[in-house]
């Protein structure tokens, strides 16, 4: 019987090659198998952004990326006409308008495709999105004000504004959407905050609050605000006046959260007819004080304002800090450190005008088209001493294409003239070498800060996969 | 031996001086006649009067009669016995009032003190006018055949007696009963021709039973008395003679027993039990046929039918005899009720019988087989056999514990049970996760799902459910069908259970207890098994515990050709059911025995040639290659029409049950690791391809190494083959091919192991010594370390008890509801972003293998939606309304781009947001049903899960929200109306007129195809049933 069990004399028998052969052969058939694991499809894109009104009592144009750019106001369904007012206007000054069906003005504009185009609009305008951002700049009697504009946030912080009976601050919720959307914004003052206000905004209309019914009489504001449901753009519009003597007005762009490490680009020290005066608004969101450092970064260098070495922020209530003595040759930034998440945003006022300078954060790239205004741009690292080195391109209006490397060490200002389009990148790394920039336009109605940040970034979602597991039941 | 001296009879006591006539009937009973006569010339009490009477025997019973000095009265051969009785006695007039007849068969020799008994306990009984001794076997005289008879409500035979049943003294009290049997009974003369004697239309069989009643309905008593004792051959009833009796159609004993007892019951019982007894008997007739049928025994099939059928066909009998039997009447018929055996009695001896002719089958074929497994077992084996230890004295055995405790068998069980329990503990109470989706709550549901010919699931679907739905409802009968917990019983046991199973077939292989041990405990604990019960492949712990059963078949070899009709039968079931639960194994089983089949007929070309190849195949010289194509095409036919939809659609048999989840790649599944989550790492080595090598380099394990290895191949070709199905996508998993391959490898590896080991013992160190050290540290390495592997990883296995339902509660509460809405579910999964189209409910077992893919509309319109690109209008919201979507529910809401492209969608509502994730209302959703009418009105109506019902007040259109099938019909008043396709892939129905629908869906096709699979599953059954005997086929020596 063992006899029939006995090895072969030699191991490498025929049959120990053949079932390797075999092994081999199917190991090399897998190989061949189709193995697609994913049948996953991404669809990328850039989320259409949303522009502001007309607020306040003057007008607002908007810089588009490009005409080629479908692009629609936003007005409410029941409308029975959609109407937008089309302004192919090179110079806000010259603007004039007319009313054409929305279809018509998107032809029209096709029929320009690839050259940049500014519009102005009584209604909040959809845009589609781009790579480019577009941006709107409001002109009131009292002055200018500037943002980017969005494709929203669920969740936003404005620090600026007040509600005094000097103020006419205004939010507007644009829902640009088509379902009802709902926010929620609490209002933080220098005493305490409001009660949660729910704001429900139909679709297609912008709805606008005062900042007075959130909290009145209050000077010093930070508006939180929390998109619940809907997709919701919101711009924060502060004007002031004084009897019939306009004071300015301007945007208050949103920061996103509040963070430990603020950089705030660019505040001016000065204008060519008034003096200036600076102060910095913060607050500490969360529930325990907070120590706050200040820091400025100017072509002079990087110096510590007086009595900003060292703050403490009750938590919850808004501060305003006046700078006193902040002398510099150019433009500064304001770089705001705290122990714990803080909001800030700087203004600056003359007698007759008023600006918000809110933190940002770090870009890699920007860019927009500019209808022949002659910007500031204010580039930073943000810390003391950290390099920059940003490509600059940008168009004159004569349509001279020109490129400009700006290396720098913490803060640089550039003036390029008038312009028509501007490009940024920055050509270091955006992780280790953060660039912050902003814009400071003026114009003869006064002057804003027009953050450079993208108003939407590319956004890649995969294509869902129709798979039973998604009813599967969860974990404890 | 019969007892020479009964304790009862007392010498002092006198003989009852009382006259007793003898009459012996004789039916060509020469084989027992000279036992009988020599036993009624030997009683204490000879017979005063002794007459025979011969019923045209055809041998020598006339003859042997006569020598022995009794006179013989010939009567003509269809001469009932009671008839043959009357004969008797007319040629012997009464001579006394307390004469006694007593009826003696020729097949029955009384003890020799038997009618002294029977006359003393006569004599002190007057009420008793009938009395019996004890029956005992012909040939087995402790075999006790009956001690008084009576009848069941069904009409059986009872006798009070377990099958086989030994005489011990037992039963030994004199008793009342309802009757005697008439061999060798004592009666009273006036009374027996009071009453009649025996009924004319009960020639044979039964006659005992009726004449009892009817004596206890005329006053007196039937007496059994068990110191009397009577040796009975049942020639007439186990077929030992002919009967020929003039009622007996076609001379069938059975026909003949089962209609007189019908008539029996028919006759005697009430007039108002009448009815239920006729149902009784009509239920149970039917019932008998079919196991006979089962049984192979067509013939005794047709008997129990053919009896009901010829009495019900005679009705005027019955009345005559019932009017007969009222004139001497005295007591109600229920009288003899106390006789009668309570129904649990006959349900407890019933099932025992049945268990008896099973394991005695059973236990006949293991005897068999175990016999040619001692004789080839080692000598050097340290372990006795089971059966070895069974026949060591009684007084040598150790008590039952440390009997038990002793067995090293035991201590692996119980040392896997315990780690079984603490690896499952995770797993008790409702289980899912991984492939396994949740459990219906009874196996029923199951049964329900598979004759279901449109299936509610996602946008519903008409494809064929798989069979492996119906076997684990049968299966979950174990449990009573309560289907989740017999889920969980499968989960938690099936280690346990194929240990067991696998050491069985081990020692039935030839294994000693040792080894056979082993190779339980390395199949039972390898990576497979816990990677299945980890990600919930049922499909896969079926397999494993019928894989073993596998190799005592050994599929691929050529013992299938020359195994019996039965076998191959039961090979045919086996892999049926394995091919139900892995697709992939019945995909290589078809292509492996189809491949073995042309071989086949390559060798036999010449006669092929000659003949045609149909006319050889059916020929007799093609047996072995008949039983080849069936073993072939058996599991493919009993599988249709699953398997013919899987034909159609290849891709679908490398699906296991459930929903697809990703496995191991290709040198996983070389070391025998499926992989995959849940899996153990791939350095937990199992021995499987060594055992691969070591039976490759082994002549005689040429075959299985070959199948072992090539399963092996396939598993590594296919396992990284991507397929889309099941309502999801991955690759292939293997887990019930490396089972399988293992199952085969283990025991012939093992048994090549048990046999060198001597050989190795006496040979100097060398490779053979160093090859076996490896295989065994291996061995032992698996089966010790992955359980404890998955005993430390148990809380991350995908299987969990109570997990919660994904659906929110409101929206499943609607399920039920007329409008049946349906909800867009997307979730994200291990980086993924998935969506399924739910019905309100959880997945439930069985529904992803019935799932189809969603419609091209409804991908594009999810697409567009979560990519935020359907911002300008409502399209996607009205695709998704039309197909009855009433919510969408963002399951886990984390992306806030995804939550504002719903938002800026039209037509989404927020219903609710929570932690556990966001719901939105799509307006304008249909309900399931809904009519418009010419006007554009429309109105849900009320739908079932499938069908609906009602009304329609104008002509328009009904609009269906389920994805299009040709079988949906409206049925408007008596009119068929076919479904349309309409531009959203819905069904609608053009509506003429009002009136009153029915909404069905066509499965006449199905209801078909399911007829034909029962029908080939029946004949398949009968087919690999052991075979009945009839009772003539039986040796009298095991009847008697």
């Amino acid at each position: 019987m063992a006899r029939r069990y006995r090895f072969r004399r030699w191991i490498l028998d025929y049959r120990l090659l053949a079932l390797l052969a075999l092994v081999f052969v199917s190991i090399a058939g897998s190989y061949l198998m189709p193995t697609a694991q994913n049948h996953q499809s991404a669809a990328s894109g850039y989320p259409s952004v949303v522009c502001p009104a007309n607020l306040g009592d003057g007008s607002t144009t908007t810089s588009l990326a490009s005409n080629s750019l479908n692009h629609k106001l936003i007005l409410p369904v029941s409308a029975a006409k959609v109407v937008a007012k089309v302004a192919k206007k090179s110079s806000p000054a010259k603007s004039s308008a007319k009313k054409v069906r929305i279809a018509k003005a998107a032809k029209k504009v096709k029929k320009n495709a690839n050259k940049p185009v500014t519009l102005g609009a009584s209604y909040p305008m959809l845009v589609a999105g781009s790579a480019a951002s577009d941006w709107s700049l409001n002109q009131s009697s009292g002055g200018i004000g500037a943002t980017v504009c969005t494709s929203g946030a669920t969740d936003e912080w404005f620090v600026g504004g007040s509600a005094l009976v000097t103020s006419q601050d205004t939010l507007e919720l644009v829902n640009s959407g088509a379902g009802t959307a709902t926010a929620i914004a609490t209002a933080y003052g220098s005493h305490n905050q409001s009660a949660p206000m729910t704001i429900s905004i139909k679709a297609g209309v912008d709805q606008r609050v005062s900042l007075d019914s959130l909290m009145p009489g209050e000077a010093s504001v930070v508006l939180h605000l929390e998109i619940k449901s809907g997709r919701v753009a919101a711009f924060l519009y502060a004007a002031h006046k004084k009897g019939l003597t306009s004071l300015g007005a301007d945007f208050i762009s949103p920061q996103l959260a509040p963070g430990t490490h603020l950089v705030i680009p660019a505040v001016i020290n000065s204008t060519a007819k008034s003096p200036v005066t600076t102060a910095l608004r913060l607050l500490a969101p969360g529930a325990v004080a907070t120590k706050v450092h200040v820091t400025a970064l100017s072509g002079d260098g990087s110096f510590v304002p007086m009595n900003f070495d060292q703050i403490t922020l009750s938590p919850g209530m808004v501060t305003d800090l006046p700078f006193t003595n902040l002398t510099s040759a150019t433009p500064m930034t304001f770089v705001v450190d705290g122990d714990q998440p803080i909001l800030a945003a700087a203004i600056t006022s003359t007698s007759s005008e008023f600006a918000w300078s809110s933190a940002q954060p770090a870009i890699s790239h920007f860019a927009a088209n500019f209808p022949g205004d002659s910007p500031t741009i204010v580039l930073t690292s943000g810390r003391s001493g950290a390099p920059i080195k940003a490509l600059v391109d940008y168009q004159t209006v004569r349509g001279v294409q020109r490129s400009q490397t700006v290396t720098a060490s913490e803060f640089a200002t550039i003036n390029l003239g008038p312009i028509k389009t501007l490009d940024i990148n920055n050509l270091l790394s955006a992780t280790s070498a953060p660039l912050y920039a902003t814009a400071i336009i003026r114009t003869g109605s006064g002057y804003t800060y027009l953050p450079l940040i993208p108003g939407s970034l590319l956004e890649t979602s995969a294509n869902p996969i129709a798979n039973l597991a998604a009813l599967a039941r969860t974990g404890n | 031996m019969p007892n020479s001296m009964p304790s009862s009879i007392r010498p002092d006591t006198p003989s009852p001086q009382s006259t007793v006539t003898a009459v012996l009937v004789a039916h060509d009973g020469a084989s027992w006649l000279p036992q009988t006569l020599i036993a009624i010339n030997n009683q204490s009490r000879p017979v005063d009067r002794i007459i025979a009477i011969d019923t045209g025997s055809l041998d020598t019973s006339a003859k042997l009669i006569s020598a022995a000095g009794i006179t013989v009265i010939p009567a003509p051969r269809d001469l009932g016995f009671g008839d043959a009785v009357e004969l008797a006695l007319a040629q012997l007039p009464a001579e006394a009032d307390d004469e006694w007849i007593w009826l003696l068969h020729d097949d029955c020799a009384p003890d020799e003190g038997a009618l002294a008994e029977l006359l003393q306990a006569g004599a002190e009984r007057p009420n008793i006018a009938m009395l019996g001794p004890k029956l005992r076997g012909w040939y087995d005289r402790s075999h006790l055949l009956e001690i008084g008879v009576s009848i069941a409500s069904n009409g059986s035979r009872w006798t009070g007696l377990e099958r086989r049943e030994s005489d011990q003294g037992q039963h030994d009290e004199l008793r009342e009963v309802m009757s005697v049997s008439t061999a060798a009974a004592l009666i009273r003369r006036p009374v027996f021709e009071d009453l009649g004697g025996f009924d004319p239309n009960l020639d044979l069989f039964r006659d005992d039973v009726d004449f009892g009643w009817r004596l206890h309905t005329a006053g007196h008593g039937v007496l059994l008395v068990p110191s009397a004792i009577a040796y009975h051959a049942e020639a007439a009833a186990s077929e030992r003679r002919a009967i020929d009796v003039s009622e007996a159609f076609l001379h069938r004993p059975l026909l003949l027993d089962r209609r007189n007892a019908a008539y029996v019951l028919l006759v005697n019982s009430a007039l108002w039990r009448l009815p239920w007894i006729s149902l009784q008997i009509l239920s149970t007739g039917i019932a008998r046929a079919l196991f006979n049928l089962l049984a192979k025994l067509p013939g005794y099939a047709g008997d129990e039918i053919g009896a009901v059928g010829w009495l019900f066909l005679h009705p005027q009998d019955i009345f005559t005899a019932r009017r007969r039997r009222k004139s001497k009447r005295l007591l109600a018929s229920g009288t003899i009720r106390r006789f009668l055996p309570p129904r649990w009695s006959q349900l407890r001896m019933g099932w025992e019988h049945l268990v008896d002719v099973v394991m005695a089958d059973l236990h006949g074929e293991n005897l068999l087989r175990r016999g040619d497994v001692l004789s080839t077992s080692s000598h050097d084996d340290d372990f006795k056999s089971d059966e070895e230890l069974e026949i060591l004295p009684v007084a040598n055995r150790p008590s039952i514990w440390r009997y038990l405790f002793r067995k090293p068998q035991v201590l692996l069980f119980l040392i896997v049970s315990t780690l079984l329990l603490a690896i499952g503990r995770n797993r008790i109470g409702t289980i899912t996760g991984g492939a396994l989706s949740l459990a219906p709550n009874s196996g029923l549901d199951l049964l329900r799902q598979y004759v279901q010919n449109w299936h509610p699931i996602a946008l519903g679907s008409a494809s064929v459910a798989p069979p492996w739905i119906p076997l684990l409802g049968i299966g979950s009968a174990i449990t009573a069908f309560n289907l989740p917990l017999f889920i969980q019983a499968l989960f938690l046991l099936t280690p346990l259970f194929s240990l067991f199973i696998t050491y069985r077939v081990n020692l039935r292989f030839g294994l000693s207890s040792f080894w056979a041990m082993a190779g339980a405990a390395i199949y039972a604990l390898s990576p497979v098994v816990f990677t299945s019960l980890n990600q919930g492949r049922l499909g896969t712990l079926i397999i494993i515990l019928l894989a073993p059963s596998l190799v005592l078949i050994q599929p691929f070899s050529r013992s299938i050709e020359e195994s019996t009709w039965r076998r191959t039968f039961a090979v045919g079931l086996l892999v049926a059911v394995l091919g139900a639960f892995s697709p992939l194994m019945l995909l290589v089983w078809s292509i492996g025995q189809f491949g073995l089949f042309i071989g086949d007929c390559a060798r036999h070309r010449r006669e092929i040639f000659t003949k045609s190849i149909f006319s050889y195949l059916f020929s007799e010289q093609s047996d072995g290659l008949q039983r080849r194509a069936i073993v072939a095409l058996l599991p493919y036919l009993l599988l249709a029409p699953w398997s013919v939809q899987m034909t159609l659609h290849p891709t679908q048999f490398f699906l296991e049950p459930g929903l697809p989840l990703t496995s191991g790649g290709r040198w996983s599944i070389l070391l025998d690791n499926p992989g995959g989550a849940g899996a153990p790492p791939i350095w937990m080595i199992s021995p499987i391809l060594l055992f691969a090598i070591t039976a490759v380099l082994v002549k005689t394990l040429r075959v299985s190494s070959l199948s072992a290895t090539a399963l092996i191949s396939v598993s590594i070709a296919v396992s990284t083959y991507v397929v889309a199905g099941h309502g999801s996508l991955a690759n292939v998993w293997t887990g019930s091919l490396i089972t399988i391959s293992g199952a085969i490898l283990i025991p012939h590896v093992l048994s090549l192991g048990e046999k060198f080991l001597p050989i190795l013992r006496g040979k100097s160190l060398g490779f053979g010594h160093f090859w076996l050290a490896l295989l065994a540290s291996v061995s032992i390495f698996s089966f010790i370390a992955t359980p404890i592997w998955a005993l430390a990883t148990r809380s991350t296995s995908l299987v969990q008890a109570g997990q919660k339902s994904i659906m929110p509660a409101f929206v499943s509460a609607l399920t039920d509801t007329p409008i049946r809405p349906k909800t867009l579910v997307i979730r994200d999964i291990a980086g993924s972003r998935l969506y399924a189209v739910s019905r309100g409910q959880d997945l439930y077992l069985g529904e992803p293998d019935e799932s189809v893919a969603l419609p091209d509309q409804i991908t594009a319109a999810v697409n567009q939606l979560v990519n935020g690109q359907d911002s300008s209008g409502t399209a996607t919201s009205q695709i998704l309304g039309a197909y009855g979507i009433q919510y969408i529910y963002l399951l886990n809401a984390g992306d806030q781009s995804l939550i504002r492209a719903i938002d800026g969608s039209g037509g989404f509502t927020r219903s609710s947001a929570t932690v556990n994730g966001l719901l939105w209302r799509v307006a304008s959703a249909s309900g399931r049903l809904e009519f418009v009418d010419q006007a554009g009105n429309s109105k849900v109506l009320a739908a079932g899960e499938i069908s609906a019902e009602g009304d329609v007040k104008s002509a328009g259109t009904l609009y269906l929200a389920e994805k299009f099938d040709p079988g949906w019909r409206v049925l408007l008043d008596g009119v068929v109306i076919n479904g349309i396709k309409n531009q959203y892939g819905l069904v609608s129905f053009p509506i003429n007129k009002p009136g009153h629908f029915t909404l069905l869906h066509e499965s006449t096709q199905l209801r078909a195809e399911l007829s034909f699979e029962l029908l080939l599953l029946l004949i398949s059954v009968v087919m690999a049933l052991p075979a009945g005997r009839r009772r003539g086929e039986v040796p009298l020596e095991e009847l008697v």
